[in-house]
Order: C-alpha cells, then sequence, then structure tokens
C-alpha cells in the first residue's frame, strides 16, 4: 500500500495518465433508492464515459462482478470506479457498495484530498432523501431540492431553472418551522438530507475545503427508483448540458444492460 | 435452486449498515485489529500461486486435501474475540499452508464484510510475494441468480471471474452473470489484483448442498483437475458419493 502520508492515502489508481484539471466529478452518494448510484449509472453509459480507473481504501465495502455496460464482457465491476468523458469534462465515481461508517471520515478526507490535488473544478454530489421525512413544503412541491456552496455563481441559475433550495430545518426528526435558503433568511437552521448517506458530510468538507460543490437531491422511496434516476440526470443535463437530444428535442438516454436485472429473477416455471 | 418449502432470504437492495447522515461518524478504535502475520518456518521470498479458499465446502475441500498431501502449517493470523461497541466478534483465524511446488492455500474462514479489506491489508506481505492468486468461494446455490425462467442448473456448478492481467488459458468456466456480485474476502482479493495489475481469478462454486460429497465437489475437482493437474493425487480427489443424509429440517 502506498500511503502519502499519515494522513492521507493514495485513494485513485488511474489506468492510464489522465487529467482532470477543470473537470467536474460527479459522485453518487450511496442513499435510498440508490438514486445517486442510479443516476451515475445512466450518465456513464449514455455518455459512453472511458474507465479511467480505481479508487482503492478500506472504507468501501468489497464487492465484484462483471462489467454492467457491456453485455458478455469479462471486464470486471469493482466496489469503486472512476469513469471520465473528455469531451464533456466530467469526472464520474461510480461505487457499488457502502463505505464503512466507521471508516467514512477518512475516507472522505481521502477523497477531498484527491479532488484537490487532481485540479477538479467543482463537484456534484447525487443523492436521494427519505420521502417519508419531508416537511408541508416539500411535499407539496416538486420531490427535488439543491444544495451549493457556490451562491455567487450557481444560486442564481439554478433559481432560474426553477429549483428550489433545500429548506434549513430548525429540529430534526420533529416537523418544525421552514426556512428556505432561497429567501435569503438571517435565522439559521440546519441542514438534514435524512437517508442521504454521506452527501451532508462530503458537502460540509468540501466548504471547509473551498471546493465549490452542489448537492443535488431527489426525495424518493425504496422500490422502482428508475424515474428517481431519470429525473436526477434531466437535472444534471439541465445545468451541465451533457446529453445529445434527438429531432424531437428528448434526451438520448441510453440504460444500462444491468437494469434489466434490478427486479431479480423471473418466477420458475416449474411453479405452474 | 431452493428446495420445496425451504425459505431463501430475498437478497434486498436495502443498505447495508444506516447510512443516515445526520448521526457523527463513529470513531470507535476498539474495532478489529487484526495481528500481524506469523511464519511458522522463514517467510518465503515468493510464492508461485497463492489459493485462497471462502465458504464452508471450500474449507472443508481444502482440509480433506491437506489431510491426504504432506502440506504443513506455514503461517498464521490469528484473532481473539474483540468488542466492538456492544457486540462480540468470533475469533478470526486464518492460516496459511504450505502445498508445494511453491502452491499456498490460504484458509479463510467466515470474515464480517466489513473486516474484509482489513484481512486483504493484513495479507499484503503475502499477496506482494505471490506470482498469481487464485480465490475459491463456495456460495449455496439458491443464492445464484438468472433470468432463465427454467432454472435448469445442475445441482453444483461453477462461475468465474477474472483480473485484466490473468492468464486466460485458465479459463474453464463461464463468466459470472449479472446481477450476480461477489463480497467478502473474495471480492476485496480480486478487486486488490485487479488494482494492482496482479494476475487473479475467483471460482465461484455454487452448490445445492453444504456437504462435501461427490456431487458437491465437482467444480472444485474441475479446477484441481485441469488448472493444478498433477499437484494432488487422484484419490485426494475422490469423494464418497452423495449420501441419504438429510440437510433438511423440515422433514424427517
Amino acid at each position: 500500500m502506498t500511503d502519502k502520508s499519515e494522513m492521507s492515502r493514495q485513494l485513485f489508481y488511474p489506468l492510464k495518465t489522465t487529467s482532470f484539471k477543470d473537470f467536474t466529478l460527479i459522485i453518487p452518494s450511496v442513499s435510498v433508492g440508490n438514486v445517486g448510484q442510479l443516476s451515475t449509472d445512466l450518465l456513464i453509459q449514455s455518455l459512453q464515459c472511458e474507465k479511467a480507473g480505481f479508487l482503492w481504501h478500506p472504507a468501501i465495502l468489497p464487492v465484484v462482478g462483471v462489467d454492467p455496460y457491456k453485455v458478455s464482457s469479462p471486464e470486471l465491476a469493482l466496489s469503486a470506479e472512476v469513469f471520465s468523458s473528455e469531451s464533456h469534462k466530467l469526472v464520474l465515481l461510480q461505487l457499488r457498495s457502502s463505505v464503512i461508517k466507521k471508516l467514512r471520515k477518512a475516507f472522505l478526507s481521502d477523497l477531498v484530498a484527491w479532488v484537490k490535488s487532481s485540479g477538479i473544478a467543482q463537484i456534484a454530489i447525487l443523492t436521494g432523501s427519505s420521502n417519508e421525512e419531508r416537511i408541508d413544503e416539500q411535499i407539496t412541491s416538486e420531490p427535488f431540492r439543491y444544495l451549493t456552496n457556490h451562491e455567487t455563481l450557481l444560486a442564481d441559475t439554478f433559481r432560474s431553472f426553477g429549483w428550489i433550495a433545500l429548506e434549513q430545518r430548525f429540529n430534526f426528526p420533529a416537523l418544525s418551522k421552514v426556512e428556505s435558503l432561497a429567501k435569503g433568511s438571517d435565522a439559521v437552521g440546519q441542514v438534514v438530507i435524512p437517508g442521504g448517506g454521506f452527501a451532508k458530510r462530503l458537502f460540509e468538507l468540501c466548504s471547509e475545503n473551498g471546493i465549490p460543490c452542489t448537492t443535488l437531491i431527489k426525495f424518493c422511496s425504496e422500490g422502482d427508483n428508475i424515474p428517481d434516476a431519470l429525473l436526477v440526470v434531466s437535472k444534471v443535463d439541465q445545468w451541465l448540458k451533457l446529453i445529445e437530444k434527438d429531432s424531437k428535442g428528448a434526451s438520448k438516454l441510453v440504460f444500462p444492460p444491468s437494469w434489466s436485472h434490478l427486479f431479480g429473477s423471473p418466477p420458475p416455471k416449474q411453479l405452474y | 435452486m431452493a428446495l420445496f418449502g425451504e425459505i431463501v432470504e430475498p437478497v434486498s437492495r436495502a443498505l447495508y449498515i444506516d447510512e443516515s447522515s445526520d448521526e457523527e461518524d463513529s470513531q470507535d478504535l476498539s474495532t478489529t485489529k487484526i495481528p500481524d502475520i506469523k511464519w511458522v518456518d522463514e517467510a518465503p521470498t515468493s510464492i508461485e500461486t497463492l489459493l485462497v479458499f471462502h465458504g464452508h465446502l471450500a474449507t472443508d475441500f481444502l482440509l480433506k486435501v491437506l489431510e491426504g498431501s504432506n502440506s504443513k502449517s506455514a503461517a498464521h493470523l490469528k484473532e481473539k474475540i474483540l468488542y466492538h461497541g456492544k457486540r462480540s466478534l468470533k475469533e478470526l483465524n486464518i492460516f496459511l499452508y504450505n502445498i508445494g511446488h511453491g502452491i499456498f492455500g490460504c484458509l479463510c474462514p467466515a470474515v464480517d464484510i466489513a473486516n474484509s479489506n482489513e484481512v486483504v491489508e493484513k495479507l499484503l506481505p503475502v499477496l506482494n510475494i505471490t506470482k498469481r492468486v487464485v480465490a475459491i468461494a463456495t456460495i449455496p446455490a439458491p443464492f445464484f441468480k438468472g433470468n432463465d425462467p427454467t432454472l435448469d442448473l445442475p445441482p453444483a456448478f461453477m462461475r468465474m471471474l477474472y483480473t485484466s492481467t490473468f492468464d486466460t488459458k485458465d479459463v474453464i468456466a463461464p463468466l459470472l452473470e449479472t446481477p450476480n456480485m461477489v463480497t467478502g474476502v473474495p471480492a476485496s482479493i480480486l478487486n486488490w489484483c485487479e488494482v494492482f495489475k496482479k494476475p487473479g481469478c475467483l471460482y465461484v462454486c455454487y452448490s445445492d448442498s453444504d456437504h462435501l460429497d461427490s456431487i458437491s465437489g465437482e467444480p472444485l475437482v474441475k479446477i484441481f483437475s485441469n488448472v493444478f493437474e498433477g499437484l494432488l493425487e487422484s484419490k485426494i480427489l475422490s469423494f464418497n458419493s452423495v449420501g441419504h443424509e438429510s440437510n433438511s429440517s423440515l422433514y424427517m
């Protein structure tokens, strides 16, 4: 293992020499409905991203299988892989398993250290958040929120899209008075993303380190989360203009072949 | 593949651990501290192949192989019961055996998935001097997921995964189909092999039975007959035919 120092270890192992300078990094937070991971899968497949390397960290629970993007390919699918698209100036980290809680802090610190050293311009965290924890304002509006630490540059853009900033909450989990960040109130509540995995921690860490970071949050429940992923990808596309459109103006999205297995095996014929 | 009336736990997409972002990160340091490897004799300078056995059947198979050959214990990685919060963890014993011809066998019992990477990091001194890593995992057949509704599979069958640097002449089984994934120590080892460009493969042996016999042991025998031809005597690779011992508690 090649530790750079006691505080930070080498996290990224590239397949070839690549530069991510001024790229946007998309990271899914392992969260409710696996929305972030499904959205990342959809972006990797639709943008035909190239595998750029792997992450190796003891915090990432190990899983291994075959390539989810190509049928009958012997290439392995590892726990944490990095994909990139030079033409879109995009890096995507795909996490296929959870991060061990006791090592989460160390993992996120190492991740931020890697982002800083690689010259990545900004981070987009994609996450789900529990439907059942919504407050009234969130139930009665589009089930999507954003959170950004780059207010000056991005908040106006996002508001022009009609996006709503994540409301701060004074008491959690109790239902409480809400103060929207977008309204610019002086009152300070707290940011909560129930069921959002490490999204909030990573966002805070990026803010502390001066890395422009935006979190896109989709409220959802466990189940068929493909529609949630489609919505998140459409929001990413609205912001970063990534996906080609057909003659009718619809995004040319390609579903990964592995999605045909999302709901398990069909019932055995012997049953009937 | 499940027996009639058998309860097979559904594979859930539920998260392994509670990922609520609003809880403080646990920095509990009373977690497992896996000790260093203790070699019985002098540590080897090079290992041709490291065989890692994981799972009930694979463990039984290695023990049978060791019983019938002149293999000897080479190293030991032992951990006492430790406490993680209120939960006590079982004693962890990882043994390395010198099977001969530069081949070492690693007996890796059930390790908590959360400790799999730590185990692999502790095995790094061994992995670094190994030219090729072969992991063998045995998994109960009901965990195999396939799109074929007839599920016309034999009682014991094998699939495999291999790294980009692995010699494909030792590919003796079909690739593991999506959406099947392997976790735990075998997955951690294959992840490490791919990241650090070490030739490695994982034979995934599925079986209906958790008792080692001529049928459930067939995939394991195939590995040793093809990949390690001549390493073991044929009598070591012969098993009792399937017994009538019932493993089901559903019927007497």
